[in-house]
């Protein structure tokens, strides 16, 4: 971190006597993208509506009790809302200091997930650590750490980047090491997200596009090792191809899903109408909270929901693209291409044009973690939009 | 602003900076957003009636409401068949629980009381016919305990609910069985009959099988309706959209009287004990298990009895046993499923004298008050005959034949009818015997409306070729047996008691009928029956009135210079009078036990009231020993019950059951 000489600068600021690696201090700060934060909000209460919608019955027949996943999720939206403030207003280039230790603890905790014991088991995946009733899943934190320690380091790596060896290879590595892990959980979904996002960092930081193919390459034939060597990826691979074949069976969720989104038309079913909820969709309320939505609110809901996630990227892109160093321009386009990839693939999936992967809806889906990390990024994203240098 | 700062800060990643980059991909998940849209479009706007309808038949079910099938009524207004709501315990089988379906078999079997391979073997049935959309009836008319531990454990048990559907009651058991028929699930083959093809018919409707139940069975199903509920993808229900009612079968008004039918089938088995269990070894009988009453009301045909013994209990039918009981039936030697009473045939034995008289009579073979003498032996061309009284009756006429029985003046008859007209030679013909049977009924089909009817065997020339005999010739002995009944005279006792009943009511032979009535659930008649004539005897009405007079002798002229009446000592002091025929006919069998002859049926038929009949009886017990013995006292217990002489009955109660004359020959009474 070399950029010691410029914090001097501020040498006489209550804060002078640590490391001075505050240049922002010498911008203006401007208010915080305002949009960015409405657009986010306006998704969260959508978010929480149709949890509520897609969850009742099942959350009534499950607990007795219909508020059960509604409460729920309340509750991680006001974590998520507090950890978008604390994002918002702590000094994030903070986070290039700790960007190792915040690697490291998410590895950590992947590990811990893997643990008889200490990780929790829920349908077939060990996804999660507990807390007494509070349950986490280091994977999503993950996806953060990711992005954090990435810019960071990309940062730091600088022109080196252009060499194999210095660059591609040694990402490469560390990543595939991540990869493994959240595949042993397992959690493809995740996976591709923390790779998909890890390309557009190595991509925009200036890696060398030709390392990237060959690198990409051998991740494609990776990722398609994953999905023939476990049957059941394979099946549901297959199921996406042409999901009719065994509608019984690995093509039940995606062909539930499509008479959900198909039988909602152009205005929907009207809110809470949504006929797949009860039981015929599974994950109703979790990864396929979106089939739920298209069937309640239509077309125009769905498309709403789209164009209000566009916004949200182009926000975060524009946020990126104005940033006043390398380090805050990498940091806004991995958080905001983190949210995006999981949105595009999370719909892609849910409208059949993907292959199934269990990967969560940022900021709708019901589940604490993602929301809670989901929030956290937006606040970074904020944050950095108060030092916009265009 | 701050210009330098920022350009400063930037360098480091040189000419390849992150904005370009960015820019470019950025319009690559735009790009990614176009295509999602359009994928949204094209499903929820281009397919959106297709998923649609395609999510309409994925939640909602139609759940078959059975309809109430009609009630049956017996002639006083009884109800002998009914239905009343049950609690069943069905299985929906969904699609995507296959996995689940072995561990949810495992719990639900000790619950249920059934092996797992018993629900598998239902499910896979009900695959195969491909009607796995339907819920699968594991238990039927489960007790309120069952019930209450299905809907404790219903969390753990998807799919399995507890359905109120109607289920038949035989209020009458057993009795009756084999008219009233019992239901059963519709099988491949009656699917492809063109009864029940274009009747509106379908995989796993239960439709009567047997009897009444089967025959009448378009007017007592009803119309089905169908419950239209929501349900989840483990089959639970979510919402009840309505539903289309049942429409109930129409109710049957019977011809038969509950009570006479229960007492003829009680005498029936009375006597059958009695029999296996008779002091005397001369008159037991271990293989009287068997027998049939008919009672016709003589002057329409309707049927007002009519009972087989042994029977079948229908409810068991329709019950969760009614696949073993139906393997037990099946099994049973005494093949209780058969109808005795109109699909069971007999050596008819004496019986059939009356045949015999009226022939000669009409045939001018003898006129009234003539008389044949009886030494108690008769002789044939090859033969030497005997009487069943071995010093004989003297000199009888018709009426005291009859009487009596005597044998003798009947294979005189019988040489007599025998005569070829043309060449004036004796024991020729036979196939007068035949016709003659066959003018009072015997021998063809009565017009009877229930499946399984046997028309028995007559004799004419041809009968001994066509019935595999070595030897197609008759002989003078066997033409003179066919006078008394004895050989080529198999009957059934519907047969029986409409001959009984064409020569109570002057000769005219109705069609025997047990519905008078079918009638809507509101009222509304919407078929009526009533006499059909089949056909004449053809005789002078003075003929059958001395046939009539002889039986009214048999029945009531307890003694004689001739003999007493063969079913005297059981009517003599009967209040009303009655006219009837005993018969005992050789079983022609040997006893695989014991290597002897078996003991012959037991016939006997009447009528009553002499003077204006109105019941017709025909009464056979298989190896009943003799007519008067076992068949006369049962059709007594009828006729006792039918003119309501059940509490005065005048001392006969405590009769002895033991015949007056029993046959020490095979040749009838």
């Amino acid at each position: 971190m070399g950029e010691d000489e410029r914090g001097r600068a501020v040498a006489g600021d209550r804060r002078a006597r640590r490391p001075a690696v505050r240049p922002w201090r010498k911008l203006r700060r401007k208010p915080p993208d305002f949009a960015l934060f409405l657009t986010a909000a306006i998704l969260l209460g959508i978010g929480v509506v149709m949890v509520f919608s897609s969850s009742y019955v099942k959350a009534d027949r499950l607990y007795g009790d219909p508020y059960y996943y509604l409460k729920r999720q309340v509750a991680w939206a006001g974590v998520g809302l507090v950890a978008m403030l604390v994002a918002l207003n702590l000094d994030y280039w903070h986070l290039r200091r700790w960007a190792r230790p915040i690697l490291v603890l998410g590895i950590v905790l992947l590990v811990m997930v893997l643990v008889p014991g200490v990780g929790r088991a829920a349908g077939g995946a060990r996804r999660w650590l507990g807390f007494g009733p509070v349950s986490f899943q280091p994977s999503e934190f993950m996806k953060l750490a990711v992005v954090i320690w990435l810019s960071a380091s990309l940062t730091a790596r600088g022109a080196r980047l252009r060499q194999f060896s210095q660059g591609t290879l040694p990402y490469m590595v560390l990543l595939a090491l991540i990869f493994g892990l959240v595949l042993l959980q397992p959690d493809l979904g995740t996976a591709v997200a923390i790779g998909g996002t890890s390309f557009l960092l190595l991509f925009c930081a200036g890696v060398p596009v030709v390392h990237l193919l060959a690198a990409g390459g051998i991740g494609l034939v990776g990722v398609a090792w994953a999905i023939v060597t476990e049957e059941y990826r394979l099946r549901r691979f297959l199921a996406f191809l042409d999901p009719f074949a065994d509608p019984l069976g690995s093509g039940f969720h995606i062909i539930q899903a499509l008479y959900a989104i198909g039988s909602g038309g152009l205005f929907g079913l009207g809110l809470g109408n949504s006929r797949q909820k009860f039981f015929y969709l599974p994950e109703q309320h979790t990864d396929f909270i979106f089939a739920i939505l298209s069937e309640e609110l239509g077309f125009i809901g769905g498309v709403t929901v789209l164009g209000l996630y566009f916004f949200l990227a182009w926000r975060g892109f524009r946020i990126a693209l104005a940033a006043p160093d390398t380090f805050s321009t990498l940091l806004a386009a991995g958080v905001t291409g983190m949210l995006i990839l999981q949105i595009i693939v999370n719909i892609g999936v849910v409208t059949a044009t993907l292959p199934i992967t269990g990967i969560p809806l940022p900021l709708l889906s019901f589940g604490g973690s993602s929301l809670v990390f989901s929030l956290a990024g937006i606040g970074i994203l904020m944050n950095i939009s108060r030092y916009q240098t265009q | 602003m701050a210009g330098d700062l920022t350009v400063g800060i930037r360098p480091r990643t040189g000419e390849e900076r992150p904005n370009r980059r960015l820019a470019f991909f950025s319009g690559v998940l735009a790009l990614m957003f176009l295509v999602l849209v359009g994928r949204l479009a094209r499903l929820q706007i281009a397919q959106q009636q297709y998923f649609q309808r395609r999510a309409e038949v994925n939640s909602v079910r139609l759940y078959p409401l059975l309809a109430p099938r009609g009630t049956m009524y017996d002639r006083t207004g009884r109800v002998l068949v009914t239905t009343r709501p049950a609690w069943h315990v069905s299985l929906l089988v969904l699609k995507h629980n296959r996995a689940e379906l072995e561990p949810l078999i495992q719990r639900l079997a000790p619950l249920l009381d059934m092996t797992p391979e018993e629900i598998r073997a239902r499910i896979d049935q009900q695959a195969a016919e491909g009607r796995l959309f339907e819920p699968v009836r594991l238990r039927t008319d489960i007790d309120p305990r069952l019930h209450t531990l299905i809907e404790e454990r219903k969390l753990e048990l998807p799919g399995v609910f507890v359905e109120v559907q109607p289920v038949r009651d035989y209020l009458y058991g057993a009795s009756a069985a084999h008219v009233i028929g019992f239901l059963g699930e519709i099988s491949r083959a009656q699917l492809e009959l063109p009864r029940y093809r274009q009747g509106g018919y379908r995989m796993g409707d239960v439709i009567g099988q047997s009897g009444i139940e089967g025959v009448f069975d378009e007017h007592l199903r009803g119309e089905k309706g169908a419950r239209r509920v929501v349900v989840d993808a483990r089959g639970r229900l979510v919402e009840e959209q309505g539903q289309e009612d049942p429409v109930p079968g129409h109710d049957l008004v019977l011809t038969l009287d509950a009570a006479l039918q229960q007492v003829a089938e009680a005498a029936l088995r009375d006597i059958l004990v009695k029999l296996q269990e008779h002091p005397n070894p001369k008159y037991r009988s271990p293989n009287a298990r068997a027998g049939a009453v008919v009672a016709l009301d003589v002057r329409t045909g309707a049927v007002l009895a009519m009972a087989s013994v042994p029977g079948f209990d229908p409810n068991l039918l329709v019950s969760d046993q009614r696949a073993e009981y139906y393997r037990s039936l099946e099994r049973d030697p005494l093949r209780p499923m058969l109808p005795r009473a109109w699909g069971g045939t007999y050596p008819v034995g004496s019986t059939f004298k009356l045949v015999m008289a009226a022939a000669a009579l009409e045939e001018g073979l003898i006129g009234r008050g003539q008389t044949v003498s009886c030494p108690g032996f008769y002789l044939v061309p090859g033969d030497r005959k005997r009487d069943w009284k071995e010093d004989g009756h003297g000199p009888v006429d018709v009426q005291q034949a009859i009487k009596v029985s005597c044998n003798v003046f009947f294979y005189e008859m019988a040489r007599r009818l025998s005569r070829d007209p043309v060449t004036g030679r004796e024991w020729r013909r036979v196939d007068p015997f035949g016709d003659w049977a066959s003018a009072f009924g015997l021998g063809i089909p009565t017009g009877f409306q229930l499946p399984g009817e046997a028309v028995g065997i007559m004799p004419y020339e041809g009968a001994k070729a066509r019935f595999g005999h070595p030897d197609p010739r008759w002989y003078p002995s066997e033409i003179a047996n066919l006078g008394i009944g004895q050989g080529f005279n198999d009957y059934s006792a519907l047969q029986m008691a409409i001959y009984t009943a064409t020569i109570a009511n002057g000769g005219t032979r109705y069609r025997p009928y047990l519905v008078q009535r079918i009638v809507r659930p509101g009222g509304e008649v919407v078929a009526e029956f009533g006499p059909e004539v089949m056909g004449t005897a053809g005789v002078r009405p003075d003929v059958l009135e001395e046939v009539r007079r002889g039986m009214l002798r048999a029945a009531m002229e307890p003694g004689g210079r001739e003999g007493s009446g063969t079913a005297a000592h059981l009517f003599w002091d009967f209040p009303v009078k009655v006219a009837g025929k005993t018969g005992t006919a050789q079983a022609g069998r040997l006893d695989p036990d014991t290597g002897k002859e078996e003991q012959p049926h037991s016939w006997f038929v009447a009528f009553a009231p002499f003077e204006n009949p109105e019941i017709a009886v025909a009464v056979v017990v298989e190896h009943g020993v003799a007519g008067s013995f076992a068949a006369a006292p049962v059709a007594r217990e009828v006729l006792v019950q039918y003119f309501g002489l059940r509490e005065p009955v005048t001392g006969a109660e405590e009769q002895p059951v033991t015949p007056v004359e029993v046959p020490a020959e095979p040749a009838g009474d």
